[in-house]
């Protein structure tokens, strides 16, 4: 069993990685606009869809997924404006239970378009790169790049632009980053799109591995929610580390202990961590509205 | 809101209890069918408004709760004979102590903590009913379950008499939530609900009074569960989902209007009967609901209820609230 261990790390780290990938985005728009954004699961699942779409049409893969990551940007942006922009001074609550909602919508949507049947992505490479300890297929290694790419360009958004000291401002204290001449609109807007963007990339890359249905952001979401309490709310090195942490985790639980428990073992770890650390590993102090 | 007498408002209900019941004799079996779900889908939305409502939790476990009930009256009344008027109270007490049980674990977070927390829960709950298939039958589902024994003198139709037995509990679950509501218990929970600070200052006990809400919730959930499966002879994990049957709830109660007990079965009524009425395709109705739930929670928040609230004050020239 135990030679397997390497090969298991590999995997581990491979599925990390995409969760890292989606909680980033559900990290960077509920530790700036406070909003628990379950929708976050159908830009991953509509990333999925519109690439396999543009592929079907004789896209290349890659151009493909870049449309999509724009059009999953601008659906973003429009989900913020219809379903969180009109209750933006409600309380948390109203927030949640309109997420759920915009979530449902979207899934629905999908599934009178392409059904609920799976589908699969043809994927783009095909190569195995093998190692006396382990083998790590090119997609894999191409998400694991992925979110380090990812991580580093949202880094430099958000640490070295205008923009970014905007979405900082306004993640530290929204009503004195408006009273700064912050606009509004424009920070939400940014911010939507990116979050949407890294769920859409982890989307398409997922797609070419596993088949795709439209109810396939659920799981992927609500393994984010349990990534960002792993790694606090709002931390994006928490989002990349509580991922691994979690991709690793499961693994593991799978390959030694039953790979029925692969999901439940997922849900007992946020479960363990809520009761040890009610907010969350890394959390500081609650933010309530 | 000024509240209505306790009398009158259990008068109200059981008015429309007989009516309800009176209707069901003279339906077909599809419509009493539609009735008896749309009865049980009611109770649970009454039973999760007492938490969502009064205190202010949102759980999404509550799915997986129903669901316990359900696994646990089939396997009470299947594999170890119990008649259903035995299993009944048996399943209440315990998805009862499970929901004690996760109210202590959930109610040391809060917000969306508590959301993640207990939606985790309610993932785990319906993950084990999948790998546990000795137990629950697995993703074939658990197959012949007796249906709750019918007394003789009750000379009517078995679907009519599952109707009417639905619709009892529903009756018996709103009653008992009238009476937790207006209990202190109750007060104590809206204290929670409007501040939590305050309310510890107060010296109100806040860790029981959202613990009994919680349990409470969860009893009735239970007995839902242990209906339905009576009733349905046969019950399969999806039917107790998170986003299948947890959201639904949540969608039923906010339409309905939270905090109102009689608004949800309004909430139940339009939106379970009404696409079972209808015959629409599943993912349709599903879209409806998320549509009616985001349009109530942007433009209505207190849902149908403060509507026909509102509408009703204005005919009755500044009348009392119903």
């Amino acid at each position: 069993m135990l030679e397997l261990l390497p090969q298991q790390l590999v995997n581990g780290l491979a599925l990390g990685s995409t969760y890292a990938l989606v909680a980033l985005g559900l990290t960077l728009i509920f530790g700036v606009l406070l909003i628990p954004n379950f929708a976050h699961g159908e830009f991953y699942m509509l990333g999925a869809f519109i690439t396999y779409a543009l592929v079907a049409a004789g896209l290349n893969f890659w151009l493909a997924m870049l449309v999509s990551v724009v059009c999953i940007m601008a659906m973003g942006g429009l989900v913020d404006r219809l379903v969180f922009r009109p209750i933006e001074t409600a309380p948390a609550l109203s927030l949640m239970i309109s997420a759920l909602a915009a979530s449902i919508i979207l899934q629905q949507v999908a599934t009178m378009i392409w059904g609920t049947e799976p589908r699969t992505i043809p994927a783009p490479l095909t190569g195995v790169i093998r190692t006396p300890f382990f083998a790590v297929t090119q997609l894999q290694l191409v998400v694991m790049a992925s979110v380090a790419a990812a991580f580093g360009a949202v880094w430099l958004v958000l640490n070295r632009s205008r923009l970014g000291l905007a979405i900082r401002a306004t993640a530290q204290n929204r009503d004195a980053a408006m009273l700064m001449g912050i606009s509004m609109p424009q920070v939400r807007f940014a911010t939507f799109a990116m979050g949407a963007a890294l769920g859409a990339i982890a989307g398409a890359l997922l797609g070419a591995t596993f088949p795709i249905y439209p109810s396939m952001g659920v799981n992927p979401v609500l393994k984010a929610f349990v990534v960002l309490v792993l790694g606090g709310i709002g931390s994006l090195w928490g989002a990349i580390f509580g991922g691994l942490v979690l991709g690793v985790a499961e693994v593991l639980v799978a390959g030694y202990i039953a790979s029925e428990l692969q999901d439940i073992g997922a849900f007992a770890i946020l479960v363990l961590v809520l009761l040890v650390r009610p907010q969350g590993l890394f959390g500081r102090a609650q933010v309530e509205r | 809101m000024i509240a209505m007498p306790l009398h009158k408002s259990v008068a109200i209900a059981a008015i429309a209890f007989a009516l309800a019941a009176a209707g069901t004799l003279t339906l077909n079996d599809y419509f009493v069918y539609v009735v008896t779900i749309g009865a049980i889908f009611a109770t649970l939305a009454v039973a999760f408004d007492v938490l969502l409502g009064f205190t202010g939790y949102l759980s999404l476990a509550h799915g997986a709760l129903y669901g316990l009930g359900a696994y646990a009256c089939a396997l009470l009344t299947s594999r170890y004979g119990l008649s259903f008027w035995v299993a009944l109270p048996l399943c209440g007490a315990l998805t009862g102590a499970a929901g004690a049980l996760i109210a202590l674990l959930a109610f040391r977070t809060r917000g969306l903590y508590f959301a993640v927390l207990t939606l985790g829960i309610g993932l785990i709950g319906h993950q084990l009913f999948l790998v546990l298939p000795n137990l629950t039958g697995g993703v074939g589902g658990f197959v012949g379950i007796p249906g709750p024994e019918q007394p003789g003198w009750l000379a009517v139709h078995a679907t009519t008499y599952y109707a009417l037995l639905a619709l009892t509990l529903l009756l018996v679950t709103f009653v008992c939530a009238l009476l937790f509501v207006r209990s202190r218990l109750g007060a104590e929970c809206l204290a929670v609900r409007e501040d939590l600070t305050l309310a510890q200052a107060l010296g109100i006990r806040v860790a029981s009074a959202r613990l009994a809400a919680f349990t409470f919730s969860a009893v009735f959930a239970g007995l839902a569960g242990a209906l339905f499966a009576s009733i349905s002879s046969f019950i399969a994990p999806e039917s107790f989902t998170v986003l299948g049957t947890g959201f639904q709830l949540v969608a039923l109660v906010v339409v309905g209007g939270m905090g109102t007990l009689w608004g949800p079965i309004l909430g139940a009524a339009l939106l379970t009967a009404l696409p079972e009425g209808l015959r629409v395709a599943a993912t349709l109705s599903l879209l409806a609901y998320g549509v009616l739930l985001l349009i109530f929670i942007i433009f209505a928040p207190q849902g149908i209820a403060s509507l026909i609230s509102r509408a009703a004050r204005r005919i009755g020239g500044g009348g009392r609230e119903p």
